[in-house]
């Protein structure tokens, strides 16, 4: 079947893992005993008038089943609810957090993507050698590392020892920059060790699957076909097993996109960067509830589109899996 | 007969022995996990300082010297005591979270696998659409809401832990579904409950089994993030905890680099030797793995 | 008339030099302040946070104010008159006080300020209006407040601070009685020194100086309150200049290794503030019933070792406290106080004795109406010193048959739980209200509970049968003595048990401002308006007479992230291209 159709067939289990979501965020935060919104009507910070708007849009006098539609409803049209400490929409909070996350996670996951799968497949091609034990084993201990920890020993050592970076935040506060240039450099000052962090603890991932599927890749019937017939090297890993052992690399990078956010939270705290996974710490830390679930639907969401985007990707490349 | 069945498995627990130690990956797995093992054996019943409450002012953030060879926390105790002791709780939690795990998701994987009508479906989708649902961010709100003590944690993270290990389960059923000794006993007449509890069983352990010392080293990595986010109990020793208060109590600026490199490397290195041991495990039971 | 213009000549001839020496200190610079926790609100009947009263002291005035002795002298009114019994007092203000919008400040709106409480009945400021049966103004600069025997002590204290400013009448007239505490008072239309310029919740909340304040102009362009999640992120932007000052709260692990920048200089000060482990007193309440019993309390008392944590956990930094009210009270601070001293088996005695045993060993106490010895202790998530505090509790706890639940939570849900549900065991807070004694004291009385504002619930009629007593008495030996038992009885019963009195720990920078002025409570509190007004730029450099976020923070040198970036790539391109020629070179 053609990608388009292929593509459309692939939407609607994605929108029920949306609907899913959903259905988790009410039975947390609505539906659980002691449950935040319960609690939300008793907050002191909450002003009557609030509550009365809350209240009714909530449908929070209401059975639970009619809650439960209230906010699909809500939902859909965009409505996530006020946060109780910034008292601005959740939506646009989430919105601008998103983006931050998104300008530190893109660059890092493109870059260990890159760099695990290089690594990944070299130590497939050289099985058995020094070199893949080596790669693997620290491909192993570098995914094995806490994102949190590896930020605090570099915020340590480079930040705060060698003073070479700033220890937080995403741009000085209350500069005035004399031109895009200079806001560009202190935007990546503030980036590059998160960046790392990030990197480093993808990667393992990236390279030690690359390696695993470009050994099973290698073992398949054509590739000794061709290197019977005396084909370059190069050639065969250009045109056969790149090719071949990326398609499961794309279909695990999807699946595994989890770990980018686990990533990303962690950096963000340790880094008190201003971005979504930040933001879920933080109003875990200050009790607004609607922020969290208003952060928690965004991050579920974004993690069903990516996968979505990998999906169709891995169809692009490869036709047979379009039926 | 159970003498001969007890041979049969002696002689088979050998051969892949002989092919796991070839691993050398695993091997390296299984040593570095038995040093944490001794190490919490020995903070378990010995350690030479007292590692609850506070210290006194004159032994705040020493330092490593002879007698704190790790120098000292921001509360005056000794960090390698410390260390010693969290061995132990990452050992126990992993390996609590771990089983729950196991249990649900073998139970998911399995029914799923083997039942193809409605309930496969449904289980199917149920187990796709907790692999997408991103765990970290869903196990900081359960924390939360369920509140900051140890069983809470485990329990938390041990429940979010089963897709992966559902999935396996599944594909393994799958197979084993449609071979010939299942489809005989079926046609013999067996009961369902007695297919899956003798052939379906026992035929995906293996391989669950390595999928769950990886999910022992990935529920350790989960612990710790969850204790440094300040989502644990703040009264209970654990590696993650450390850091925590290394962190908010200022240790990073004060240069403090003996209270906040143990614990973190030793978090690493205990996660690094249940992965290799993982790896190692799949590849042995694994055939298509296996070096020629 | 020679002579006169030749005195004239040489008077002015010494004003001269004295001038120019006042001129040469700058005006301008944006002073920018870190705020751990942030205002709650700016409608001044409302808000419970301290950082509400220091906006207040600076965009409203008080009649009076403390100055470094911590006396109240004139201020909003220049002087004022006391009848000899006491019970008339006779303000006369300044002529130029206008508001920010341009009203001119008179009398009437001190009247309406003290009318307006009574009129409404609103009871977070009753206090400030007790006793005073009439406020008159009789021409546009004086006012006449005439109180009502018998006479409260401490009126004068209730003249200066600034959780009681004097409000516009033509602004807060306006507002309808069931509208009052919904008022958000943004903008802030205000007499004082500094102008409400915006504020951007978790984030800043900005103030501009104001031209026409009826002293003179503060120094200072603005002030930015920058408000920080974390403790050390605010700590890292004291180090790079981000922000100039952090006036409190720095905790006491940090200040020791902030001690090292030659650039920051860190204060102690004396301060009003202790924090306090408070249990649920309240007869009402849901709380471990066995918390009311004051025996058990007592026994707690001897199960803890204050000292230790006050050398541990804060560094020595703080004092510990024996009496609940802290030495900075001066004479009301009873200092002859019997401190329980730390006894493990008088506490297990005690709690056996109040009918606490564990006959099987199970390591928690119970009653004979299965009342078991086990609470939940809540402390703030912001103190992570006081968390490690709590678990040297617990520890000593568990050794006499108490066990302790610590949780950490955040203010909020504490509060939720508190009035006027009093439905928790025990949590671990700090009180902070200012110079005024009487308000210290009352935050045990039967009333505080009524209002919402006391921490745990308690309620004694003889303490407060002795709080009016002390309100009343006006001679200060007297007083004093009053005030003295009051204290023996707060020891005796042990409602809330203090761990420290906490000092003022400030750190701010000399590299840029200078003119700050340390007294009670630190260098930029709610009471400090003399430094506020003083602090200014070091060089006339750096002055600039625009206002708003001028800064003077330097660029930070990002040329360390270029080149490990650049290198980092060269480093990539490397590997890339050796694999691509090994692979060609190797054979399989």
């Amino acid at each position: 079947m053609g990608l388009v159709q292929y593509a459309l067939r692939r939407v609607i289990p994605a929108l029920i893992t949306f609907l899913a979501v959903i259905f988790l965020n009410f039975l947390l935060f609505h539906a659980m005993p002691g449950n935040p919104f319960a609690l939300l009507l008793r907050d002191p910070r909450m002003p009557p008038e609030m509550r009365a708007k809350l209240a009714h849009a909530y449908g929070l006098d209401a059975p639970l089943q009619v809650q439960l539609l209230y906010y699909i409803q809500n939902v859909f049209s965009g409505n996530l609810g006020i946060s109780l400490v910034y008292k601005v929409p959740v939506t646009v909070l989430v919105s601008e957090r998103l983006v931050n996350t998104l300008i530190l996670v893109t660059p890092a996951t493109i870059l260990s993507i890159v760099i695990g799968t290089a690594i990944g497949t070299l130590a497939g091609w050289k099985r058995g050698g020094k070199f893949e034990s080596g790669a693997l084993l620290s491909s192993m201990f570098v995914y094995s590392l806490p994102a949190f920890w590896l930020g605090m020993v570099f915020i340590m050592f480079f930040a705060v020892m060698m003073g070479w970076f700033p220890t937080s935040g995403i741009t000085s506060y209350g500069m005035q920059y004399e031109g895009p240039l200079a806001y560009l450099s202190d935007l990546g000052a503030h980036l590059f060790l998160p960046t790392i962090v990030l990197t480093l603890v993808l990667l393992g991932q990236y390279a030690i699957i690359m390696r695993s599927s470009v050994v099973d890749v290698l073992a398949q019937d054509y590739i000794l076909t061709a290197k019977a017939k005396g084909f370059e090297e190069t050639k065969i890993i250009r045109d056969h097993v790149f090719k071949n052992a990326l398609l499961p690399l794309v279909t695990l990078i999807g699946l595994n996109i989890g770990l980018i956010v686990g990533g990303a939270i962690q950096t963000e705290t340790v880094f008190s960067y201003p971005g979504i996974g930040r933001l879920v710490f933080e109003s875990l830390a200050t009790r607004d509830y609607t922020v969290l679930e208003g952060a928690f639907l965004a991050i579920s969401v974004s993690v069903i589109v990516a996968n979505l985007i990998t999906d169709l990707f891995y169809a692009y490349l490869d036709p047979r899996v379009r039926h | 007969m159970y003498a001969e069945k007890f041979t049969i498995y002696r002689k088979q627990f050998g051969a892949l022995w002989d092919v796991f130690r070839a691993n050398s990956l695993g091997m390296i797995g299984l040593i570095v996990l038995a040093t944490f093992v001794i190490m919490a054996l020995i903070g378990n019943f010995f350690t030479p300082y007292e590692t609850a409450g506070v210290g006194t002012f004159a032994e705040i953030l020493n330092p490593p010297s002879w007698a704190h060879p790790f120098g000292t926390d921001d509360v005056g105790r000794d960090v390698l005591s410390q260390v010693l002791k969290g061995a132990g709780v990452s050992l126990l939690v992993g390996m609590l979270a771990a089983t729950i795990s196991l249990a649900v998701g073998a139970t998911i994987g399995l029914l799923s696998g083997y039942y193809r009508g409605i309930l496969g479906i449904v289980l199917v989708r149920f187990t796709d659409i907790f692999l997408i649902i991103p765990a970290l961010p869903l196990i900081i709100i359960l924390a939360a809401l369920l509140g900051s003590n140890i069983w809470n944690v485990i329990f938390v993270i041990g429940i979010l832990g089963w897709p992966g290990t559902a999935r396996i389960a599944r594909s393994q059923t799958l197979v084993i579904r449609e071979l010939p000794y299942t489809l005989r006993a079926r046609s013999l007449g067996a009961s369902e409950h007695h297919i899956i509890l003798r052939h379906v069983l026992p035929g995906i352990l293996p391989l669950l089994f390595a999928n769950t010392v990886l999910v022992i080293g990935s529920a350790i990595l989960s612990e710790a993030t969850i204790s440094f986010l300040g989502l644990g109990d703040p009264t209970r020793l654990s590696w993650g905890t450390m850091l925590n208060f290394a962190f908010s109590r200022g240790a990073l600026f004060a240069g403090a680099y003996w209270y906040v490199i143990p614990p973190g490397v030793c978090i690493a290195l205990i996660v690094l030797a249940f992965t290799c041991l993982g790896y190692a495990l799949d590849e042995v039971l694994n055939p298509r793995l296996r070096k020629s | 008339m020679k002579i006169s213009f030749l005195a004239l000549c040489l008077t002015l001839l010494f004003l001269v030099p004295v001038n120019a020496q006042v001129a040469t200190t700058p005006y301008g610079g944006t002073l920018k302040v870190g705020w751990i926790t942030e205002a709650d609100t700016l409608n001044p009947y409302v808000t419970v946070t301290i950082q509400s009263f220091n906006v207040f002291s600076l965009t409203y005035d008080t009649l009076g104010k403390y100055d470094q002795n911590m006396r109240v002298v004139p201020w909003l009114a220049s002087s004022w008159d006391i009848s000899p019994d006491g019970s008339i007092w006779t303000f006369h203000l300044v002529k130029n006080a206008t508001w920010s919008d341009g009203v001119p400040l008179t009398a009437a709106d001190v009247k309406f300020t003290y009318d307006f409480v009574t009129l409404n009945k609103i009871g977070t400021a009753a206090s400030y209006v007790a006793g005073i049966q009439s406020v008159q103004a009789p021409d546009n600069y004086t006012v006449v407040i005439t109180r009502t025997p018998p006479l409260t002590a401490g009126f004068d204290g209730t003249l200066a601070y600034p959780a009681f400013p004097v409000l516009p009448q033509h602004v807060w007239e306006k507002i309808a009685p069931d509208q009052i505490l919904k008022f958000e008072n943004i903008p802030i239309v205000g007499s004082g020194p500094f102008l409400f310029d915006q504020w951007k919740r978790g984030e800043f909340l900005s103030l501009k100086a104001n031209p026409n304040y009826w002293h003179g102009r503060p120094y200072l362009d603005g002030v930015i309150f920058r408000v920080f999640k974390s403790f050390d992120t605010m700590l890292a932007s004291l180090k790079t200049g981000e922000i100039d000052v952090i006036p409190t709260e720095v905790p006491a692990l940090t200040a020791s290794s902030l001690t090292s920048d030659p650039n920051i200089k860190v204060t102690t000060s004396p301060d009003y503030y202790t924090r306090i482990f408070t249990p649920n007193d309240n007869m009402n309440g849901t709380g471990n019933p066995a918390l009311r019993d004051a025996r058990v309390r007592r026994a707690m008392q001897y199960a803890m070792d204050k000292n230790l944590l006050a050398q541990t956990v804060q560094l020595g930094l703080a004092d510990v406290a024996v009496s609940y009210i802290p030495p900075a009270y001066g004479i009301w601070h009873n200092p002859n106080v019997q401190p329980y001293p730390f006894n493990l088996t008088t506490a297990a005695q005690l709690l056996q004795a109040a009918g606490y045993t564990d006959p099987q060993h199970t390591g928690v106490r119970s009653n004979a109406k299965g009342v078991k010895l086990e609470f939940n202790y809540w402390v703030l998530n912001r103190w992570p010193e006081e968390m490690r505090a709590a678990s040297q509790v617990q520890q000593w706890f568990a050794q006499v048959g108490i066990k302790l639940n610590v949780q950490a939570t955040d203010g909020d849900t504490i509060t939720a739980y508190n009035y006027p549900v009093w439905k928790y065991d025990i949590y671990f807070w700090g009180w902070r209200v200012g110079p005024d004694i009487n308000r210290r004291l009352w935050v045990l009385t039967t009333d505080s509970v009524t209002a919402q504002w006391s921490a745990s619930g308690w309620s004694n009629s003889t303490y407060d049968q002795l709080y009016d007593k002390q309100l009343h008495t006006l001679d200060p030996d007297q007083r004093k003595t009053i005030i003295w038992q009051m204290q023996d009885l707060i020891q005796q019963e042990s409602p809330e048990i203090p761990f420290y009195h906490m000092k003022n720990i400030a750190a701010y920078r000399i590299d840029k401002f200078a003119g700050f002025i340390s007294m009670t409570e630190g260098i930029l509190s709610e009471i400090n308006i003399g430094s506020w007004l003083s602090v200014h730029l070091i060089t006339p450099e750096q002055a600039t007479t625009t206002t708003g976020m001028t800064t003077t923070t330097t660029a930070p040198d990002n040329t360390p992230w270029i080149v490990a970036a650049v290198a980092l790539v060269i480093a990539v391109a490397a590997i890339g291209y050796t694999a691509m020629r090994r692979r060609t070179a190797s054979k399989d």
